[in-house]
C-alpha cells in the first residue's frame, strides 16, 4: 500500500470514530429520555463519554508498534476499564437509579457494537471495491 | 404459587425440571470442549495423537452438545412449562413428555459418543449418522403430539405468541431435518446423501440456516416471549407487532440459506435471492429486540433484585448485535473476504454466548428457584455470573474480529507479480494472539456456566418441584390475548 493511501485511510477512520463519539452522546441523550432523564445536555454527555473513552484512547497509543499480542494486551484492559466507566458513570451523571443505569448501559453497548460492526463491513465492502489495500479479488 | 385451584389436576413440571437439570449439564461439557478446541488451535499437541481428541471429531460433539443437548433441553424445557400456563391445562400425555426429555438426553449422549468414534454424515450441524437421525425424528414427532396435543385441549382460545415460536420450531426442524438426512446407509456406521454436488449443498444450508433460524432463533425468541413479561411484569409492549413479526420472520428466513454458499458452484441469481432475504431479514429481527426492550423499559424496580432480568436485557443487545451483524455479512462484497475466516466463528458466538446461552441463564434464574419455591441460593453468584458471561462474549467477539479480518487480508493480499503474498503457515502463526484472547473469554464464560451450575444446583437440592393447578378461567371462549398477558402478570406475582 502507498503512503499516501495509508494517510487517507487513516484520516477517514478518524472522522469515522469522531463521528461515531458524536452519535453516541446524541443516542445517549435520546435514550435518556425513555430511562428517565429528558433534561440531560448533551454537553455533560460529550464530557461524561469522553471520560469513558480515555482508557481506550491511551491504550490506543499501542497501536504505534505494531504488534498483535503487544496491541491485544494493552488494548484489553483499556477496554474493560472503559466499559466498567460506562456502567458505573452513567447512573451517577444521568442521576437515575444504577438498575436503570444498567439497562440502558446494555442498550447503548448494543449500539456501539452495531456501530463497531458496520464500520468493519464499510471497510471491507471499500476494500472489496479497490479502495484501501490491494487484494486478489 | 397454588392460587385459584379450581380441582385435582396439577401441570406436569417434574419433566421440565429434568429438562433444566440436563441442559446445565451439557451447556457445561460441550463449552468445556470448546474450550478445549480454543486450546487446541494454540497447541495442536493437544490431541496427544489420539484420533478421539482430534479437532475434526471434536468440534462436531462441541456443535451438537451446545445445540441439540444444551439448547433443545432448555426448549423443552420452556416450551413444556409454558404452553401448559398459556393453555390453562395440564400437558397433553405427559408420559410422552419425559419419553422426550430422557429419550433426547439418551439419543445426544449415544450421539456424542459416535463422533468421537468417527460416525459422520459430513454435513455440519447435522453430523449424526442415520440411525441417530432415525432416533431424532421419533423424538421430534413426540414432542410434536405432546406440544401440539396441549394446545388442542387448550381452556382459552387465543393462542398465545410464544407457542407460535415454539411451533415453528417444531414443524420446521422436523421438515428440515427428514429432508436434508435423506441418505441410502450402507452400513450401521455410514450412509450417503440423496443429493449430489451443488444440490447437496443447497439442501444442507437450507438445513443449517434454518436450523438456526427456527431453532436458535424462533425457538429461543418463543422463550423471550413468554418469560420476559412474566419478569418484567407487564404485558409484551405491542403484541401485534409479535405477531407480525412471527409471520414475517417466517416466510423471510427460509430462502436466506444460499449466503453460505457465496462464490460457489450454485447459481448466481440463487446467491442473490440468499443475500437480499438475508438484508431484509434484519426487519422482523429488529421488530422483536425493540418489542422486547420496550417491554422492560419501565420495569425498573425488578431489576435491582432480578438478576434473570439482567441477563435478558443483555441477550437482547447481543441478538441485535447478532442479526445485524448476518445480514452484513451476507451481503457477497463483505462475504467475499469474511467466508472462511474467523469472523463468521464471532458471529455465530454472539448469537451463541451472547443471545441463546445468556437468555436461557437468565430463563433458568428466574425459573428455577420458582419451581421448587424458594429463592434463589446465591443472588451475589449469579451477579459474578452476569460480569462473567459479558466479559467472556466481548472478549470472544472481539478477538474473531481481529481475526477474521487480518485472516480475510492475508489471505487475499497479493504482491506486484500478483502472487499471494502470505502461504497458510504465515497466517496461522499471526493468528495465536487472536486465539490466546479467546481461550481466556471462552475460559471466562465456562467459569460463569459452572457458577450458575452450583447455584442452581444448590437453590434445588433436597426440594421437590412445587405443584401448581391451572387457575380457573371463567367464560374461556371469551378470554382474550390482553387477558392472558394480565394473567401473566397476576401469577408472576405469586
Amino acid at each position: 500500500m502507498e503512503n499516501t493511501t495509508r494517510i487517507v485511510i487513516s484520516f477517514l477512520y478518524l472522522n469515522a470514530l469522531v463521528i461515531g463519539y458524536a452519535a453516541t452522546v446524541f443516542i445517549a441523550e435520546w435514550m435518556a429520555q425513555t430511562y428517565g432523564n429528558d433534561k440531560i445536555k448533551n454537553r455533560s454527555l460529550f464530557a461524561f463519554f469522553t471520560v469513558v473513552l480515555i482508557p481506550l484512547i491511551i491504550a490506543s497509543f499501542a497501536h504505534l508498534y505494531p504488534n498483535i499480542l503487544f496491541n491485544v494486551l494493552v488494548l484489553i484492559p483499556g477496554l474493560i476499564w472503559s466499559i466498567t466507566l460506562l456502567y458505573k458513570g452513567l447512573p451517577i451523571v444521568l442521576q437515575i437509579p444504577p438498575e436503570r443505569g444498567m439497562l440502558m448501559s446494555s442498550a447503548l453497548l448494543a449500539w456501539l457494537l452495531v456501530a463497531v460492526v458496520s464500520l468493519l463491513g464499510i471497510s471491507v465492502g471499500l476494500w472489496t471495491y479497490g479502495i484501501g489495500p490491494r487484494l486478489g479479488i | 404459587m397454588t392460587a385459584n385451584i379450581s380441582n385435582q389436576e396439577t401441570y406436569h413440571d417434574e419433566v421440565v425440571k429434568h429438562l433444566i437439570q440436563f441442559s446445565i449439564i451439557w451447556a457445561v461439557l460441550a463449552m468445556f470442549i470448546g474450550v478445549y478446541l480454543a486450546a487446541e488451535l494454540i497447541w495442536p499437541r493437544l490431541d496427544f495423537g489420539q484420533f478421539w481428541l482430534s479437532f475434526g471429531r471434536i468440534r462436531p460433539l462441541h456443535t451438537n452438545g451446545i445445540i441439540f443437548g444444551f439448547g433443545v433441553s432448555a426448549l423443552m424445557a420452556t416450551a413444556f412449562y409454558s404452553v401448559q400456563r398459556t393453555s390453562n391445562i395440564p400437558l397433553f400425555m405427559p408420559r410422552l413428555a419425559s419419553f422426550c426429555c430422557f429419550g433426547w438426553q439418551f439419543v445426544v449422549f449415544t450421539g456424542a459418543l459416535s463422533l468421537l468414534a468417527g460416525w459422520t454424515s459430513a454435513k455440519e450441524y447435522a453430523e449424526l449418522e442415520w440411525p441417530f437421525d432415525l432416533a431424532i425424528t421419533i423424538i421430534w414427532i413426540c414432542f410434536g403430539i405432546v406440544f401440539f396435543g396441549t394446545i388442542a385441549n387448550r381452556r382459552i382460545k387465543p393462542i398465545y405468541v410464544s407457542n407460535w415460536f415454539y411451533g415453528g420450531l417444531i414443524i420446521v426442524i422436523s421438515v428440515l431435518h427428514i429432508v436434508n438426512n435423506l441418505a441410502i446407509p450402507i452400513s450401521i456406521d455410514k450412509s450417503y446423501s440423496v443429493y449430489a454436488g451443488a444440490q447437496d449443498a443447497i439442501v444442507q444450508w437450507w438445513y443449517g440456516h434454518n436450523a438456526v433460524g427456527f431453532l436458535l432463533t424462533g425457538g429461543f425468541l418463543g422463550m423471550v416471549y413468554y418469560f420476559l413479561p412474566k419478569l418484567a411484569n407487564r404485558p409484551i409492549w405491542s403484541y401485534r407487532l409479535s405477531v407480525v413479526s412471527f409471520w414475517a420472520f417466517t416466510y423471510i428466513y427460509i430462502w436466506a440459506g444460499p449466503h453460505h454458499l457465496h462464490y460457489s458452484a450454485i447459481p448466481d441469481w440463487v446467491q442473490s435471492l440468499g443475500m437480499v432475504m438475508s438484508i431484509i431479514l434484519l426487519a422482523p429481527s429488529w421488530a422483536t429486540m425493540i418489542n422486547g426492550i420496550m417491554t422492560v423499559s419501565t420495569a425498573w424496580k425488578k431489576l435491582s433484585i432480578d438478576p434473570a432480568l439482567k441477563f435478558i436485557v443483555l441477550s437482547l443487545a447481543f441478538y441485535g448485535l447478532a442479526t445485524f451483524e448476518g445480514p452484513m455479512l451476507a451481503i457477497r462484497s463483505v462475504n467475499i473476504v469474511s467466508h472462511f475466516t474467523e469472523w463468521t466463528i464471532g458471529h455465530v458466538h454472539s448469537g451463541a454466548l451472547g443471545w441463546n446461552a445468556m437468555v436461557t441463564y437468565g430463563t433458568f434464574y428466574f425459573l428455577v428457584p420458582r419451581m421448587v419455591g424458594t429463592d434463589l441460593y446465591s443472588i451475589k453468584l449469579a451477579n459474578i455470573h452476569f460480569w462473567l458471561a459479558l466479559a467472556g462474549t466481548m472478549l470472544y467477539i472481539l478477538s474473531m474480529w481481529g481475526a477474521g479480518i487480518s485472516q480475510g487480508l492475508l489471505w487475499l493480499s497479493i504482491d506486484d507479480l500478483g502472487e499471494l503474498s502470505y502461504s497458510f503457515t504465515d497466517v496461522l502463526t499471526n493468528m495465536v494472539p487472536y486465539y490466546s484472547l479467546r481461550l481466556i473469554g471462552g475460559l471466562l464464560f465456562l467459569f460463569g456456566t459452572i457458577l450458575m451450575a452450583y447455584n442452581l444446583f444448590k437453590t434445588m437440592h433436597g426440594r421437590t418441584v412445587v405443584l401448581v393447578s391451572p387457575p380457573e378461567v371463567l367464560n374461556t371462549n371469551r378470554e382474550t390475548t390482553s387477558n392472558i398477558a394480565s394473567r401473566l402478570q397476576i401469577e408472576a406475582r405469586t
